[in-house]
């Protein structure tokens, strides 16, 4: 019997003590701080991937950017549901599927096809690690994981919708991003970027 | 040696997952604490303590700031404003509203600021005050609409305003409006009373409430608040005597207890006047007496004026804070004219009468004589205007406080007391090297002295004059631009500084150093009345509106009475301001029932006031007669009047116009029995219309017809989008297949009907489907990476591709 609980308190130790070492208990302003400078990495390139679900649907979009020298290439492949008509022979969904070269802010060429398209310049938002913007966050040296409390600070723009989750991989630069939320209609959204 | 067994080995493992569990359930962020724990560092029996220790523990307690889109959050509002059966409770009425979020949306809540964002002085739209759990509840969104930014007040024989459904029925009794004043219902005052102190007591600055602290609290979010911006009552006093009063009138129920748990549980911080419904008395209770009004005066109550001058008039109530609000008349608005401000403007040489006549008591008022001269050459009868303790705005301390008296006001730099030692006279401190008291509002005519007087008993101190033709301002240190007149002695039985020239400004300097203060019992200004001076016109350099935005009824949407609701005043470059009345409104359309911004022109300056029209019920309209389509009918034999209803569309048809579905009728003359043709009538009370019928016999369907009817009815049994999408495209395929003669049959054409509800449908979906993965895309987009020509070419491939 002694010898049992003996055991008993050396494993609710160890349990205690592992689960308490491989995370970091209250994490700082400067814990989230090396989280922005790791956006800033310069990049090989990387992939973007939007997985939208509404009902029991799931639409799958995602661009992957190889950057060159003197050059920028995206890949992408995007889906959407086709309409029904009754005259014309219907498909459940189209997958469309390309290349675009982008060269000093212009589009190239299209999937082959010369072009020549000055493209929007965005406004430079970015994410935005802050530690008021996240709760019941979990942080070792290889994940982060919170709860978004504040998308539209955390994001940079504005957005309305509830349950986001951040989930980050890393080492000395991001391995891959992933954020997940509900809109106000109930539909759900999957962003994941995946750093090379 | 014992083998460990397998019962002793089971029992550690669900030992250790107990103790896992335990560890989760630990919440990190907010530790729950009883409510009376809550409140175990609040030791002050009252008053200002009181305020300041409350003030610190809902501040350094707010923990975890909401944002706006948590107030709009179902999830979130199901627990802080439960309903019954799932839905949320609408805060005006009390009543059930669907916990959906609507949007704005007629019929469904939407985020209703209790303290108006535009009364709130700045300090909040969707962040900080604007989204606190504890202030903002949810309102269907015309009640929302309709409260607008109107205080909160009492009002008699308002108008009723109802929380309506999406088809504008009444649902329930939100409150009352009159005169841009919004009354809830006695079983909401309460509610509304506990958190206006709440807001008042959270998003004050803490210098304004005897706190040490805003807590971790963003310092955009804490500023100046009085109860007066969101209480109609006249005086700060009354506004606190009426949430006293609600707060009484409407007691603390379970339903507000249950909420500030669930809001300590969300931000971490709760309402104390829920907890404590005697906080608001200890707090407020000795300075909210109501204040009644005995008597008006009108300073000054004898005045001469050349034709084209203006000049304001200063109400004085008895006792001096009772409700100063008044209206304004003229006896000949011909000979001068007075704004709703007070300021008489002379037009013709003449004797009128100027009545203010109280607001709060309509029995009491006040006269004053103006008599305009026609010309003021070589007359040197001086006017005279006293300024006393009673022309200050003062409060605690030292600082800054305005003065006004006699139509001409300004600036001085002032000691204010404190509780234990209130002023005596007007106090100056030597402890400061700065006091002074000037003027920023012009004379009406030269100044030709200036008399101060010391308070009886007190020492006499040394003052220096300055006069200017331009405004003093307030500046560290004190004012030396101007005319010195020199430095006297300051005594009980008064000096006097005589001034020649045309100087309408002046500015009286404390000139005692090391120590000692000075109490002066008055400073008495005279000047010309009469003599021109030689000063450049004003120039209007701003149009200004108030209010900036109101909500009308579609009765009400006119632009006289638009006019009625509006007080637009010119800025000068002297920094006067004159209402005016005779300005343009261009932009107005009252069919438009969505805010419209409209412009005010006068002076070649404009200005906008933005105006919402709500759309009233129109009365009802009267039935003409009914129509039924079609008028001619096929069924087949043995169909019943059921059938025979599904295929008619009765309406009536009404005097304006419109028209409208009717489902209570009777038929008569249907029979069903036998093939051939039959006319039936259709009654709708008084009303008749007729439809002819033919029953044929029943057709037997072909084998492909069948099917193709089989195929859509099959559509109804689908199971997630792509199997509707299945069903749906063989319905297709089988109709592809029928010949012209099989498509003519009844059943093929009412199947095929189904097919096109069911395609309209699947469409709709699709749409919502493709345009929430456009959006999700586009705003990821917005994300990471400072690529920016990269994340252009994305953005236009969303664009033309999705």
């Amino acid at each position: 019997m002694k010898k049992f609980c003996l055991l008993l308190v050396i494993s609710i130790l160890l349990i205690v003590t592992l689960c308490a070492c491989d995370f970091i208990t209250n994490v700082t302003a400067s814990d989230m701080e090396k989280f922005n400078t790791l956006l800033d990495v310069d990049y090989d390139g990387w992939t973007l991937s939007v997985s939208t679900t509404t009902g029991d649907v799931t639409l799958n979009n995602k661009f992957v950017v190889t950057k060159e020298t003197e050059k920028n290439t995206i890949d992408y492949t995007l889906e959407k549901l086709n309409e029904i008509s009754i005259d014309g022979n219907n498909e459940f969904k189209s997958t469309i599927r390309g290349s675009v070269t982008v060269v000093d802010g212009k589009i190239v060429s299209i999937d082959g096809e010369e072009a020549n398209l000055d493209v929007e310049q965005l406004d430079e938002v970015s994410m935005v690690f802050k530690l008021n913007y996240f709760k019941n966050i979990s942080l070792n040296s290889t994940t982060l994981s919170a709860d978004v409390t504040n998308p539209s600070g955390f994001l940079g723009y504005e957005i309305d919708c509830h349950d986001m989750k951040l989930l980050a991989k890393y080492s000395d630069d991001f391995d891959y991003i992933k954020i997940n939320y509900t809109n106000t209609d109930g539909s759900s959204v999957e962003i994941k970027y995946e750093f090379n | 040696m014992k083998k460990f067994g397998i019962g002793r080995l089971l029992s550690i493992v669900l030992i250790l997952v107990l103790v896992a569990n335990i560890f989760a359930f630990i919440d990190a962020d907010v530790a729950f604490a009883s409510s009376s724990d809550y409140y175990k560092g609040i030791t002050a029996s009252g008053g200002n303590a009181l305020l300041g220790q409350l003030h610190d523990l809902i501040t350094t307690t707010h923990k975890n700031y909401t944002t706006y889109s948590d107030c709009s959050d179902p999830s979130i509002v199901k627990r802080t404003d439960p309903g019954t059966n799932g839905n949320v409770m609408e805060f005006y009425s009390q009543a059930d509203i669907s916990s959906s979020w609507g949007g704005g949306h007629q019929g469904t809540w939407n985020r209703e600021h209790v303290w108006c964002q535009s009364l709130s002085n700045g300090l909040w739209g969707k962040n900080g005050g604007g989204s606190d759990l504890a202030h903002i509840r949810p309102a269907e969104s015309g009640l929302n609409s309709a409260r607008g930014n109107n205080k909160y007040g009492e009002v008699s024989n308002g108008s009723e305003a109802y929380y309506e459904d999406a088809l504008n029925n009444p649902v329930a009794l939100g409150g009352y409006i009159s005169d841009r004043v919004f009354e809830p219902l006695d079983k909401v005052k309460g509610d509304v009373a506990r958190i206006v102190m709440y807001v008042y007591t959270h998003y004050n600055h803490y210098s304004r409430v005897y706190g040490t602290t805003n807590g971790s609290g963003s310092a955009s979010y804490f500023g100046e608040l009085n109860f007066t911006h969101i209480i109609s009552a006249g005086s700060e006093k009354n506004a606190i005597a009426m949430l006293l009063r609600w707060n009484k009138l409407d007691p603390v129920d379970d339903i507000e207890r249950a909420r500030n748990d669930v809001i300590q549980s969300i931000q971490g911080n709760r309402n104390p006047f829920v907890d404590n419904q005697n906080y608001a008395d200890m707090i407020w209770g000795d300075s909210s007496t109501p204040v009644v009004l005995q008597g008006l005066e009108i300073n000054p109550d004898e005045i001469t004026l050349n034709i084209g001058q203006s000049r304001k008039l200063e109400v004085v109530t008895s006792p001096v804070d009772a409700d100063s609000r008044v209206t304004w008349e003229s006896s000949d608005s011909s000979i001068a004219t007075v704004s709703t401000t007070g300021v008489v403007t002379a037009l013709s040489e003449g004797d009128v009468i100027i009545t203010a006549t109280s607001i709060e008591n309509t029995s009491i008022n006040a006269l004053a004589l103006v008599t305009v001269s026609k010309s003021s050459s070589g007359n040197t009868e001086s006017e005279f205007v006293t300024i006393t303790q009673s022309s200050f705005m003062l409060t605690t301390g030292y600082g800054f406080k305005t003065w006004s008296s006699g139509g001409i006001g300004g600036m001085a730099f002032i000691y204010g007391g404190s509780s234990a030692y209130p002023p005596t006279g007007m106090q100056f401190n030597c402890t400061q090297s700065s006091y002074y008291l000037a003027s920023n509002i012009a004379t009406p005519g030269a100044i030709k002295s200036v008399t101060a007087n010391i308070v009886s008993g007190k020492t006499a101190r040394p003052w220096k004059l300055l006069t200017s033709n331009t405004p003093y301002t307030e500046v560290a240190g004190k004012p030396s631009n101007g005319t010195d007149h020199g430095t006297q002695t300051v005594t009980e039985t008064g000096v006097t500084w005589n001034v020649d020239g045309n100087d309408t400004y002046f500015a009286l300097c404390y000139e005692q150093t090391g120590s000692g203060a000075c109490f002066l019992e008055s400073i008495t200004i005279e000047y010309s009345n009469g003599t021109v001076i030689e000063q450049p016109e004003p120039n209007p350099t701003e149009l200004v509106c108030t209010p900036a935005e109101l909500t009308i009824k579609e009765s009400e949407a006119n632009i006289e009475l638009i006019k009625d609701l509006l007080s637009v005043e010119l800025i000068y470059d002297n920094d006067t301001r004159e209402e005016v009345l005779d300005y343009t409104i261009e932009g107005f359309d009252p069919t438009v029932f969505e805010k419209q911004t409209l412009t005010i022109t006068h002076s070649g300056l404009t200005t906008i006031v933005k105006v919402t029209v709500k759309q009233s019920d129109l009365p009802e309209p009267i039935v003409q007669k009914i129509q039924v389509n079609p008028t001619i009918v096929e069924l087949k034999i043995g169909a019943t009047e059921t059938q025979l209803r599904s295929k008619l569309a009765v309406e009536a048809v009404y005097d304006d116009g419109t028209t409208k579905a009717i489902t209570d009728y009777t038929i008569e003359g249907f029979d069903s029995s036998k093939s051939g043709e039959q006319t039936i009538t259709i009654k709708h009370g008084d009303f008749t219309a007729t439809a002819k019928i033919t029953f044929v016999e029943e057709n037997v369907l072909s084998k492909n017809a069948q099917a193709f009817v089989d195929a859509t009815e099959e559509i109804a049994n689908a199971r997630g989008t792509r199997q509707k999408f299945d069903k749906i495209n063989l319905a297709i395929q089988a109709y592809k297949k029928l010949s012209v003669a099989e498509k003519a049959t009844i059943d093929v054409q009412e199947a095929y009907q189904t097919l096109e509800s069911a395609i309209s449908e699947y469409n709709i979906a699709v749409q919502t489907a493709n345009q929430n993965s456009k959006t999700a895309t586009e705003n990821a987009t917005k994300g990471v990476v400072k690529v920016i020509s990269i994340l252009g070419a994305i953005v236009y491939l969303i664009k033309h591709l999705l």
